[in-house]
């Protein structure tokens, strides 16, 4: 019988999507009384308060209340691991766009009005904006982060060369493209009910109980979908809350903040930029022997999610590929930008990138082909199956015959032909090829977060209401948890909704991050289900054991679910239909309803994660030598993701994954001023690929018949690892810039039109046909 | 004759309108006050799509319809239109085509952007987009979900015959009839201590001009609409010249492709299609469908920004403006206009003589993205050459100074010329004394500074077609289309 899973069911919210109907934050009308609330922001990176006037601002009408740090109730701190956020400023500002005075008005004019009416003085301090700055001054947040194997040092010492380098990587705005936003709404007895655009209700929960010296029984949390989050509202969707909630707490008022899209890109943090000092050493093979790397990343303001973030990229370094000796140190360095914070990928993308460089890199300084340098360096069998930090990467095999396989079926080796051929050829362009690999850790590495509950209530009807902790942003978890839940009770899937996540409902749950939202809470729904199933598999074995005159032997085994119905197997042409099952049960007084609990198996010191996402790409770009610009022309993904739950909404996974990594390789630029003013701003002044982007040959592919035993379904998370698989791109335009450069060619990351066309113009040859 | 409100459509509902909400953008309009939410506000300068809508407006007797940005719409530019809204697209229960494809190419995933992308999809059926341009017909709207592929596989994947057109949905009769019977009033509207003039004549706009030199005209709106730019929410007096249809005119005389100043950039594209191929692919990069389907030609003249990509092709063409005043008028070339030239009059026409036999005409422009981004360099050259020399090297670029311009000492430098490699090598040096690029967000000055050197290079390959192999010449440069 087939089941839902494995089917590719639209997305549970496609219809209201594609008609408009489907509610966001911003379109719940207002309620009665409902106060507008917006902040007045520092004007500047660094500096000290000396004054806040607030008197002009409080005379404008229907403005009804402002407030500054000293009106928090209990704390004016929160943050995920250490703290350090806050909610207004208080005696200093520690970045641009840090709110300083909390605004609650009768309308968004009179808020308008009142913010351009308050006075601040802050007498400006040097602001650290760069991580060059941090390290002068010695501005970093929390111990430096190592991970280390054998001896690098010797190693490297005895290597038969050595190669130095240094990488300047890019972080990256979410632009999701529906804002942070909140709506808080008082009760009885102090407590709030908060709607929150955020990946993370419970920490919304927590923080705001903390903030207004509630406890957490007051606070509940509502999150019905986002309009993409992409980590970034994982930890940030706690401000804009926390000011509705503050304001509701205060005048007893609905209070609504809900950030413009110009404003939210200057206020919250973004993907990490990282600096990588790196010393690989390698034989004459191109086979490494011990790497040596520092990476520094720029953490901003607060801690944030930042010391998770370096604990990734540093178990990251590694990829696809065996390091003998490893020294990797991390340090995250302070600096007066909005906290940076977690971007799908969640430091991965920084590590990856700076190993498949240094792919690059040996390829070119040995004169070999990158491709094969990869392979040779890749996971193997036995002791080279072994990652720095010690866990073991199963299957040994699987990432060089994934490799193969990608190579043939993309026609690797006749394309880099073509490729040197057209590069001797063009005067004008110059073309690149490159395969990289994905190795993808799934779980948080705290490891306690790796844990989900989940309710599922069946109704007399037989129809299924599954609520998790596990938020949809669009990455189609409701559809695959419905087609789970569906399959372990043998429903139709329009029998099951997954409804919105409550802290009401589902209590103390870890942010849907990570890739884990389905293997978690999918785990914990199933779990559910079965328990609901078990017990109706005992009341139906004693009813159709009546009906049908024949004893009671296994229950579980001995019914059916599928199909809408229950039925006794040895007596299939007996069927109650699910519903009335249900009906019966409940008339029984048997429960129909079941919370239950998951948390992933095996997770320890040596095993940080649960097990691998695995992947590769092969990418093709097109460089104008007279202007940068670079064309994508042709991208191969395959991909091993377990056994799909919903095929389509694991290739959306993938298709937009790339893109969006693709983005943050090429076009996304950030810029600030040396004042710590963010210049790429606002959308208009931020490049995320449009449809004219798009590879015009992208194949993307699954491997046939790959299995994952130990986790749900069968399936595997893949969620971030397909943003890694973008990198190809990068390195494709290193490769391609190596035919017409004097050296290794110095690229940094993005490779925007204006970082190739510098690249060139320091180490290019004069356009005229590449003899390499 | 004179009106004291609007009147248009929405979803096929009849909306007379005056009073303050009038000058509101019609994105917050529908959202607010006609609890019509799908159409999403996202980044409220008309650079996501997310707002996106369909207006229909007359042209034949009939009502066409394009995808514009809300956000970008004051509801005093709506007067005559149909608005269709994401709401408006399924009707009884009925998905249209569009949104049935959509569905099928599982082409969401948050869904934020989508209403936007419906509406853009349903414009390129109502246009019968080729499959070739659907992607350039959608590059307005951004997702940051799918990766755009499940959407333009939802496009590829209508079947002609299964669309029903909105002539079908909403039957334009009555709606024509009703604009018919309203379109030669003038509009004129007071309320909450402001003003706004739409005329429905060239007359009575200079009228009104000359009785409100303060008056902030407004045109198509894309950069006065754009925040925090409060030129159009704080303007006492606006004059709006979307409803004068002699403004619209375009076509060509003789050598002449004569712009109406309130020609949308979308006209001026078809136009360019026959009679001046090299300029329509330039004007599809120039800005994106949603943008080229309101913004004017006299809009983007007036507005003079040092990045117009309008400008470089106008300046070496030697296009001319024509302003016209109370019973005057003059005509001035483009490149000599500055803002105090409209102190009598407006902008009505622009005539652009078209390349002759002889003279070749190349464009490029780079941009930070491919599609749907402003410019940091664009550059025209127009070249007459004979014997194998440079007769004569028209050379204008944008992003490199304060204003658009001309390169008279590099033209000078090159004529006479070989035309060769090594002149335009040569030409380089001069042309960098010639311009003052500065770095912004979108640029330094050293990148600006190398790509207009390396304009002169661009062009020269752009005219020897055995320097370049078939498939370099298809990345990036505009100069396939020669």
């Amino acid at each position: 019988m087939a089941g839902a899973v494995g089917q590719s069911l639209p997305h549970d919210s496609l219809r209201g999507h594609v008609i408009g109907r489907s509610v966001f934050l911003a379109d719940v009308p207002p309620v009665q009384g409902e106060l507008t609330v917006d902040t007045a922001c520092s004007p500047v990176a660094h500096g000290a308060i000396t004054g806040i006037d607030l008197e002009d601002a409080r005379r404008v009408p229907g403005i009804v209340g402002l407030y500054t740090a000293a009106d928090v109730p209990r704390t004016n701190y929160f943050g995920p691991i250490v703290g350090d956020d806050r909610l207004l400023a208080e005696g200093d500002v520690l970045y641009q766009g840090e709110p300083v005075v909390l605004i609650a008005g009768e309308t968004p004019e009179a808020v308008r009005e009142a913010r351009k009416r308050i006075r601040f003085e802050i007498s400006p301090l040097t602001p650290i904006t760069t991580i060059d700055a941090a390290i002068a001054a010695g501005s970093f947040l929390g111990p430096q982060r190592e991970v280390r194997r054998g001896d690098a040092e010797g190693a490297l010492r005895d290597a038969e060369n050595v190669l130095q380098g240094r990488m300047e990587i890019g972080g990256q705005e979410h632009l999701y493209l529906e804002s942070q936003g909140a709506i808080a709404y008082p009760g009885e007895d102090g407590q709030l009910v908060i709607h929150a655009s955020t990946q993370n209700t419970t920490e919304i929960q927590d923080v705001v109980a903390e903030v207004l010296g509630l406890g957490q029984h007051q606070v509940v949390c509502i999150c019905k979908r986002m309009g993409g989050a992409f980590g970034g509202k994982e930890t940030q969707a706690a401000l804009p809350a926390l000011m509705a909630a503050l304001v509701a707490h205060k005048t007893g008022r609905a209070a609504r903040c809900l950030y413009g899209k110009a404003d939210d890109m200057r206020r919250t943090g973004k993907r990490h930029p990282y600096r990588a000092e790196y010393e690989v050493g390698f034989t004459g093979e191109g086979v490494i022997s011990a790497l040596k790397a520092a990476f520094y990343s720029d953490g901003g303001a607060t801690t944030d999610l930042s010391p998770g973030i370096m604990d990734r990229t540093l178990f990251h370094v590694d990829n696809a590929y065996f390091l003998p000796h490893v020294a990797l140190t991390g340090r995250i360095c302070r600096t007066h930008l909005p906290s940076n914070t977690a971007f799908r990928g969640f430091g991965g993308p920084q590590g990856v990138a700076v190993v498949e460089n240094i792919m690059e890199e040996i390829a070119q300084t040995l004169g070999l082909d990158a491709f094969e340098v990869r392979r040779r360096n890749c996971y193997g069998a036995g002791a080279r199956s072994v990652t720095p930090y010690g866990q073991t990467v199963p299957d040994g095999g699987a990432l060089p015959a994934l490799f193969q396989r990608l190579a043939g079926t993309a026609e690797y080796l006749s394309r880099r032909e073509s490729v040197a051929a057209f590069n001797a050829r063009s005067r004008t362009h110059v073309r690149g090829l490159s395969m990289t690999l994905v190795k993808f850790g799934i779980s948080f590495t705290s490891t306690f977060l790796n844990q989900a509950n989940a309710l599922v209530n069946v109704y007399k009807d037989g129809t299924v209401q599954v609520s998790t902790g596990g938020a949809e942003m669009g990455q189609g978890l409701n559809t695959k948890i419905k087609q789970l839940v569906a399959d372990e009770l043998g429903v139709l899937p329009d029998g099951v909704r997954v409804m919105p996540v409550s802290t009401e409902k589902n209590n103390n749950t870890p942010p849907t991050a990570a890739s884990a939202g389905t293997d978690l809470n999918g785990s914990a729904a199933v779990l559910a289900a079965a328990a609901i199933r078990r017990r109706l598999a005992r009341f139906a074995a004693d009813l159709l054991a009546q009906e049908n005159g024949l004893p009671v032997q296994d229950p579980a085994a001995q019914i059916a679910f599928a199909e809408g119905c229950v039925y006794d197997r040895r007596a299939p042409e007996r069927q109650i239909p699910f519903g009335e099952l249900a009906h019966r049960a409940h008339r029984e007084r048997i429960d129909l309803g079941e919370r239950n609990f998951y948390k992933t198996p095996g997770l320890g010191k040596d095993r940080p994660f649960f097990y691998y996402t695995l992947g590769g790409a092969l990418a093709e770009v097109c460089i104008d030598r007279l202007t940068g610009e670079m064309a994508v022309e042709r991208v191969d993904i395959l991909m091993d993701i377990g056994r799909s739950i919903n095929p389509a909404i694991d290739r959306g996974q993938l298709l937009g994954g790339f893109v969006q990594g693709m983005g943050w390789v090429t076009t996304e630029k950030l810029k600030y001023g040396e004042d710590g003013t963010l210049l790429s701003w606002p959308v208009s002044g931020y490049k995320i690929p449009s449809v004219l982007d798009l590879p015009p040959v992208f194949n993307v592919a699954f491997v046939e018949g790959a299995e994952n035993p130990e986790n749900v379904a069968s399936s595997k998370a893949v969620g971030e690892p397909p943003l890694l698989l973008a990198i190809s791109v990068w390195t494709a335009a290193k490769n391609a810039l190596s035919f017409v450069c004097d050296g290794v060619p110095r690229l940094n990351l993005p490779a925007t039109g204006e970082e190739i066309l510098l690249c060139l113009h320091r180490q290019g040859r004069k356009t005229g046909g590449g003899d390499a | 004759m004179t009106r004291d409100h609007i009147l248009f459509y929405i979803n096929g509902q009849r909306i007379q309108l005056a009073g303050p909400l009038v000058f509101r953008r019609l994105s917050e309009f529908l959202r607010d006050e006609r609890r019509l939410p799908g159409t999403k506000i996202v980044c409220a300068e008309g650079a996501c799509g997310s707002c996106s809508v369909l207006k229909g407006e007359m042209q034949d007797g009939a009502l066409r319809y394009r995808a514009v940005n809300s956000c970008l719409q004051s509801l005093f530019q709506l007067d005559g239109s149909h608005v269709v809204t994401v709401e408006g697209l399924a009707q009884g229960g009925t998905f249209s085509a569009v949104q049935d494809a959509m569905i099928a190419a599982h082409g969401a995933q948050c869904g934020y952007c989508t209403p936007g992308f419906v509406v853009a999809l349903t414009a390129a059926q109502e246009q019968g987009v080729t499959a070739e341009d659907l992607p350039e017909s959608l590059s307005d709207n951004l997702c940051r979900c799918t990766g755009y592929l499940p959407i333009l596989e939802a496009g590829r994947g209508i079947k002609g015959d299964a669309y029903r057109p909105l002539a079908q949905s909403y039957p334009p009769g009555v709606m024509t009839a009703d604009f018919g019977a309203h379109r030669n009033a003038d509009v004129e509207i007071a309320a909450g201590g402001r003003t706004v003039f739409a005329p429905a004549t060239l007359e009575r706009a200079i009228q009104v001009k000359r009785a409100h030199p303060e008056a902030v005209i407004v045109s198509g709106a894309t950069e006065l609409a754009v925040p925090p730019s409060a030129t159009l929410d704080d303007g006492r007096v606006l004059l709006s010249l979307g409803r004068i249809a002699e403004l619209s005119e375009v076509r060509r005389d003789g050598d002449t492709l004569i712009l109406g100043a309130g020609a949308t950039w979308t006209q001026v594209e078809t136009a360019a299609r026959t009679h001046c191929p090299e300029l329509a692919p330039f004007l599809r990069r120039f800005a994106a469908p949603q943008l080229r389907n309101v913004g004017t030609v006299a809009g983007s003249i007036v507005h003079g920004s040092a990045i117009a990509d309008s400008l470089p092709p106008l300046f070496v063409l030697e296009a001319t403006l024509e302003l016209t005043g109370a019973g005057s008028r003059r005509l001035a070339p483009v490149r000599e206009f500055s803002p105090s030239a409209l102190a009598g009059g407006l902008v009505s026409r622009v005539f652009v003589p078209l390349p002759r036999l002889g003279q070749t005409l190349r464009l490029f422009k780079v941009s930070g993205r491919r599609g749907f981004d402003r410019s940091v360099v664009s550059a025209a050259f127009l070249l007459e050459a004979g014997g194998g020399r440079i007769q004569t090297l028209r050379v204008a670029l944008s992003g490199v100074g304060p204003r658009v311009m001309r390169l008279p000492r590099t033209e000078e430098f090159l004529q006479g010329l070989p035309l060769e490699e090594d002149a335009l090598c040569a030409a380089q040096e001069p042309l960098r004394a010639e311009i003052a690029p500065v770095s912004d967000g979108r640029g330094s000055a050293e990148y600006r500074g190398l790509l207009a050197e390396n304009m002169l290079l661009k062009f020269f390959h752009s005219l020897d077609a055995h320097s370049l192999d078939a498939h370099g010449q298809s990345a990036h440069g505009l100069e396939g289309s020669a």
